[in-house]
């Protein structure tokens, strides 16, 4: 019995040695499998099976299967071979697969199928913990290949199937590399890696098995190359080493080729909508691909991993697009697709929003926000930058946080109002179209709304804000697109847009006297509709006057009123209602020039045209404003040939005029006789002197340069501008104004003076006595905060308006302080 | 008693919220100063718009007329919505008034919302002066007296200590 038994157990402990060998006694083992299972050993048995498993390994499986990488380890830079990966798995499952099933083992766990499993994953675990153990990077770095070259291989393999929806001539295109004339690249490229070794010839004879025709250099071995890498993964997924070998393979090769793909695809055109086509790509090229990797392995393909590669995807696409966001924002409308798929994927990717938001104020201060760059542009791509963010984030955060730095810099800007007006009243600019847009509200009535007016209207569509809103702090009424209104905006105030369309439009009447009224109705009349009846009332006034001056002027030279007799100089008048118009009319005129003398016989036409005027107009007069307007003359210098026309400004016509009388004048002399200091003279003859009809002897002295024919006719049209204090329009008409613009210009200011006389006022009642220093700085704080239009006030300004109130006896000034009489 | 405003006190760590409530009170100011309400007004002291002085005429028709009187008006950045802490400076001698300067008045309290403005409380106080609430009364000697016909003096009497206190 017991010879027996130590029979069965030198077999047994001889056995594994015999593993997959031909000579193998089955009967003999089953018999000693017998007598050790009756004296109660299996137990003992199956532990020792193990453990000399785990010999095994160490000894015998673990040196071979590291051998196979051994070469290129020592040797870097050789790339590794395919076959050699291929190989050294194929030699572990091969000799693991002995161990894990043979008679033997069968024999030991007969009967316990289920003891026999976990007894099996042991071993798995085993493999794993022995081999596997300390993994080298060069091994990984050989993996990754692998991975890569089986994906490119797949695809080569099939490229319909896997690129089934999109376009098949696009996939061709893009597996051109792949597949050139027929030769595929990609094995080759695994081919060359290998040196004249047995694989070569391994796969030269398979291919030859597999087709005898055709030259071998053309010949793919993709194929081959396929089974064997199919073969690798079953056997990894055989001894549950899939996951712990390629899983990070895997994912990264996935990952690069989504990286790649999404780039090739998309990067060039913002004109398509890409996301479900990538989603469909993803389901068909990479999905099946895992499968084609990992099988069926539900542990390992779940649906949460799928969830991830889409969302890779996600993320990858948003980021190509966020990087984009400039040419996006500035190809708007065409970039629409884009700017909706990646406003699906900021919905979807958590961080995106931030990212976006930085990459558009980064590329805004890298492109835009420089001297560089005109203010026109600017304002294109503000405008742009409107339009694409509404379609990307119609809560208006993005567009509120990102465009905070144009709105800072273009308020730097001095010609940013200008610009704006321009563009808003400027027939062929593409903001018309927004101004005429219909606005139910009034820019004020939209700012002064309160959050919960806003809900309280559409409280059924309201979503909160999003999350970094917060940091806003302003109420979400602010936040909106209408673009007009957002422009408008920039200097959050709208007084000072009004000042500037109100200064545009007298400069447009008083530089053309033919300019479209009706046009110009039109769009004082949509600007209205934002900024409200009251702003624009001078304005409307200005229109007014262009109009009815047209009328009076049409009965005075109509020569209706006797008054008026026709003189050598037509004339067409302007009539100007001082208190409407902006400042200095809006131009910018020397004040010097309003002193210039016109040529009596002008003066005589003027007179007789004021009398004409207050003949019509009973309690009124005109004061005129001879620097503006324009003449047209025509210079005879005797023969018809040397006629000439000129449309030039009443200060050049009275120079040319002078020269008429005498053909030779001092500059002093000039001055003189046309009230003109010598430097604006001087300035202006050069433009005579540059016409080639005056010329500089020396010493100040003017000569005509034509002398033989002297008779220089200036046979002309005055048009000039004219003020007239009209007192309909104006409630308090106090003064009896002698200058147009000044008046405007006092009226003006006494206001403001009102309103700081208020301001004192009120903060010395509390405050007993304050000094200079305290006055301006408590004011400049309390009543011109920053970013309003008005000007801070300078020490000296306050300083003498201080002084005014104590000569009234309204303050009084002792020990520094101010305070009140 | 009046400050100067030498006590400049920089606060250049406002956030958002003290941005919003000076906001709300640089508006208020304007409104104020604009408006011109015969007998009251108001001003901020220094350079936040967090403390202000504000004065009040007496009501015409009472025993306060012809007297002017000062209040200091304190408010926290979570104004409008929680009410400014307002308190008489100048002594003054009303039901309604302690001997501190304290005000016993329901909108600066409990009834306080958001759509009051320095005007309105302003306004309220002027017209509780001429007005006393006798039933809840904070002071109630002055409420005693509130009746008397010598009320004036009594009062008169009182501020002039008030004011010995308040210079010494």
């Amino acid at each position: 019995m017991t010879s027996s038994l130590d029979q069965a157990w030198n077999l047994i402990t001889k056995t594994p040695s015999w593993f997959g060998q031909a000579d193998f006694n089955k009967k003999e083992v089953d018999e000693a499998i017998r007598i050790i299972s009756i004296n109660g050993l299996l137990q003992i048995s199956q532990e020792w099976y193990l453990s000399s498993f785990r010999d095994h390994i160490l000894t015998n499986i673990c040196p071979s299967f590291w051998a196979h990488f051994k070469k290129a380890s020592e040797d870097e830079t050789e790339p590794c071979s395919l076959f050699q990966v291929f190989d050294a798995f194929k030699y572990l499952h091969t000799s693991c697969g002995l161990w894990l099933d043979n008679q033997l083992i069968r024999g030991l766990f007969v009967n316990q199928c289920d003891t026999l499993d976990d007894f099996r994953k042991k071993m798995k675990y085993l493999i794993k913990s022995l081999l596997f153990f300390k993994i080298e990077q060069i091994f990984n770095a050989y993996i990754l290949t692998v991975y890569t070259y089986g994906f490119k291989v797949s695809k080569s393999l099939n490229p319909f199937s896997l690129d089934e929806n999109s376009d098949k001539d696009e996939s061709q295109e893009m597996d051109s590399s792949g597949n050139l004339e027929g030769e595929c690249m990609i094995c080759k490229e695994i081919l060359s890696s290998v040196d004249s070794s047995s694989y070569k010839d391994m796969i030269l004879s398979t291919d030859e098995n597999r087709m005898d025709d055709g030259d071998d250099d053309r010949t793919c071995h993709c194929q081959f190359i396929m089974k064997l890498f199919i073969e690798m993964n079953d056997a990894l997924r055989d001894l549950d080493l899939l996951d712990e070998i390629s899983g990070d393979a895997v994912a990264s090769v996935i990952h690069n080729h989504i990286e790649a793909y999404v780039i090739e695809k998309c990067k060039k055109s913002f004109e398509e909508s890409f996301l479900k086509k990538l989603e469909v790509w993803i389901r068909n090229v990479i999905f099946k691909w895992r499968r084609l990797v990992f099988g069926d392995n539900q542990a390992l393909i779940t649906k949460a991993s799928d969830e991830r590669l889409m969302h890779f995807m996600h993320e990858t696409y948003a980021q190509m697009r966020t990087s984009q966001m400039f040419d996006i924002i500035i190809e708007y409308p065409d970039s629409e697709p884009a700017l909706e798929d990646l406003k699906e994927c900021l919905g979807k990717c958590h961080g995106t929003r931030t990212k976006v938001i930085n990459s558009i104020k980064d590329s805004f201060e890298a492109r835009l926000l420089h001297p560089g760059v005109t203010t026109n542009d600017i304002l294109t791509a503000y405008i742009q930058t409107i339009k694409a963010l509404k379609v990307l984030d119609p809560s208006g955060v993005i567009l509120e946080i990102v465009c905070d730095p144009i709105k800072k810099y273009l308020k730097s800007r001095e010609d940013t109002v200008r610009c704006i007006i321009t563009a808003l009243t400027d027939e062929s600019s593409e903001l018309v179209p927004e101004l005429a847009k219909d606005v139910s509200q009034t820019i004020d009535d939209v700012a002064t709304m309160t959050d919960d007016e806003l809900i309280g209207k559409n409280w059924k569509s309201w979503k909160p804000d999003p999350v970094d809103a917060g940091s806003l702090g302003r109420s979400k009424s602010v936040r909106q697109f209408d673009i007009v209104s957002i422009l408008v905006n920039v200097y959050e105030s709208k007084d000072l847009f009004v000042e500037e369309y109100q200064r545009l439009l007298a400069q447009r009447f008083l530089h053309n006297f033919e300019c479209n009224v009706d046009h110009e109705r039109r769009n004082l009349e949509l600007l209205t509709l934002r900024f409200g009846e009251s702003d624009l009332h001078s304005c409307e006034v200005m229109l007014q006057d262009i109009s009815s001056s047209k009328r009076i002027d049409n009965r005075i030279n109509a020569g209706e009123i006797e008054a008026h007799h026709w003189t050598h100089f037509p004339i067409k008048c302007l009539i100007l209602s001082a208190q409407f118009w902006p400042d200095k009319l809006g131009l910018n005129p020397n004040e010097e020039a309003n002193k210039l003398k016109l040529p009596p016989p002008v003066q005589e036409s003027i007179k007789t045209y004021t009398q004409a005027f207050e003949t019509i107009k009973g309690s009124r007069t005109l004061n005129w404003l001879p620097p503006l307007g324009s003449v047209d003359l025509e210079l005879d210098f005797g023969s018809p040939d040397k006629k000439q026309s000129f449309t030039v400004s009443p200060i050049h016509a009275a120079i040319i005029w002078q020269f008429q009388e005498k053909e030779s004048w001092n500059l002093s002399e000039l001055s003189q006789s046309l009230s003109v200091s010598t430097a604006l003279l001087r300035r202006k003859i050069s433009f005579w002197q540059n016409k080639g009809i005056i010329r500089e002897l020396s010493g100040d002295r003017f000569v005509l340069i034509d002398n033989q024919t002297q008779s220089c006719i200036a046979q002309s049209e005055f048009l000039l501008s004219e003020s007239d204090d009209d007192e309909d329009y104006e409630d308090e008409s106090l003064q009896e104004s002698n200058n147009a613009g000044s008046a405007s210009g006092q009226d003006v200011g006494e206001n403001k003076h009102k309103v700081y006389w208020q301001f004192i006022e009120n903060m010395l009642t509390n405050l007993n006595s304050l000094s200079l220093e305290r006055i301006r700085s408590m004011f400049n704080m309390f009543a011109c905060p920053n970013g309003s239009s008005e000007q801070p006030l300078t020490i000296q300004q306050l300083r003498n308006f201080l002084e005014t109130k104590v000569k009234e006896h309204k303050l009084v000034f002792s020990n520094g302080q101010y305070r009140l009489a | 008693m009046s400050s100067t405003g030498e006590n400049r006190s920089s606060n250049s760590t406002r956030d958002s919220k003290a941005n919003i409530s000076s906001s709300r009170l640089r508006k208020e100011l304007m409104d104020l100063v604009m408006g011109r309400d015969k007998g009251i007004s108001a001003c901020p002291v220094d350079d936040t718009f967090f403390k202000w002085i504000a004065t009040i005429d007496g009501p015409n028709d009472t025993v306060y007329e012809n007297l002017k009187f000062k209040l200091s008006l304190k408010f926290t950045t979570q104004y409008p919505y929680v009410p400014p802490n307002i308190k008489f400076i100048s002594p003054c001698y009303h039901p309604n008034i302690d001997s501190s300067g304290n005000i016993c008045l329901d909108i600066l309290k409990d009834k306080w919302t958001a759509s009051y403005d320095v005007r309105s409380v302003l306004l309220s106080i002027q017209s509780l002066l001429g007005e006393p609430n006798l039933d809840d009364p904070l002071d109630p000697e002055a409420a005693a007296n509130w009746k008397k016909s010598d009320f004036k003096k009594i009062m008169l009497m009182h501020h002039a200590k008030g004011e010995k206190k308040s210079t010494q």
